[in-house]
């Protein structure tokens, strides 16, 4: 397998499990939206104890995302592509390790900290929308390419 | 409504098994077409000089050039690329003549990049004449380097 294997293929598992980390805490939550699936989470357990799931798929997806901006910055020929997907994706990344820290802080406190859950939720929308500017821009999503959108979303952004 | 706390259980093993399984299934995928794109890239296959002047009418084969011209009757003009290693080619003297048409797929990028200058990795069937009816082109163009 060549570079650019490892490079696409970490990076669409990072995707998946970024979204994958994104959605448990609503399925694990006794809320409406995860009652209307049927996952069902038992209340015997407390909510924090039940994310563990979210917890290790973001500790993949960070781990993941990481190597996968590793081996794209490895030396060997880059690829000629958008500049300014490649910034917006390293600020996802940044923002990702910043997710990190804040869901440690919100996995060790005791009581409401409405603040950080703010934080860490609007984290979220943010890496969501760098992640898919990032691929927009960046990687082979064909239905982007045909549109034309590729070259307008690459205009709109530089 | 069923509120039996057994049933509940088991249908939300269910969604559970359905998420996990569709999350997986999409994973796979990803890496399969991951893959299958790297490998259509190694296209090591027939980029050899003597391989291409030796195959055949009808038969089917795979080489890797450097764009001369493209006109627009889609005839793509060039010359062979020799692999050196996975991401360094040579340029070699030999002539290469590929039409191509609307059925061929474009990997890696889309027709626009199918240009003068461009490294491409040509996947079809050799014609009568020598030139190469392309199914396939995978845009290589800064993937590789070429000397």
């Amino acid at each position: 397998m060549n570079a650019f294997f490892y490079r696409s293929a970490s990076g669409w598992v990072a995707c998946i499990l970024t979204v994958v980390a994104m959605l448990l805490p609503y399925l694990l939550r006794s809320g409406r939206l995860s009652q209307a699936l049927g996952f069902g989470p038992s209340r015997d357990v407390p909510y924090l104890r039940r994310m563990w799931p979210h917890y290790w798929t973001g500790y993949l997806a960070l781990g993941l995302s990481f190597y996968h901006a590793w081996v794209s910055m490895a030396p060997g020929p880059l690829p000629r592509t958008s500049l300014a997907g490649l910034w917006l994706g390293t600020f996802g990344l940044l923002l990702l390790f910043v997710q990190f820290l804040l869901g440690l802080v919100l996995q060790q406190s005791r009581g409401p900290n409405a603040v950080t859950r703010g934080l860490h939720f609007w984290s979220m929308v943010g890496i969501l929308v760098l992640v898919f500017v990032h691929v927009a821009l960046n990687g082979p999503l064909p239905l982007l390419r045909v549109a034309g959108a590729r070259i307008s979303l690459q205009s709109f952004v530089l | 409504m069923n509120t039996d706390p057994g049933t509940k259980t088991r249908s939300g093993r269910k969604a559970w098994v359905a998420f996990i399984a569709v999350v997986v299934a999409v994973a796979a995928f990803a890496i399969w077409k991951s893959a299958s794109v790297s490998r259509s890239m190694a296209a090591a296959a027939a980029s050899d000089e003597r391989q291409f002047s030796e195959s055949t009418p009808g038969s089917k084969t795979k080489f890797v050039m450097e764009i001369g011209e493209v006109t627009v009757e889609k005839i793509i003009r060039g010359k062979l690329l020799q692999k050196k290693t996975e991401e360094l080619y040579t340029r070699t003297t030999t002539p290469v003549r590929v039409q191509s048409s609307e059925k061929a797929s474009v990997v890696m990028g889309t027709l626009a990049d199918v240009k003068a200058g461009a490294i491409v990795h040509i996947a079809g069937t050799v014609q009568n004449d020598h030139s190469v009816q392309a199914e396939q082109i995978v845009i290589l163009t800064g993937y590789v380097k070429v000397q």
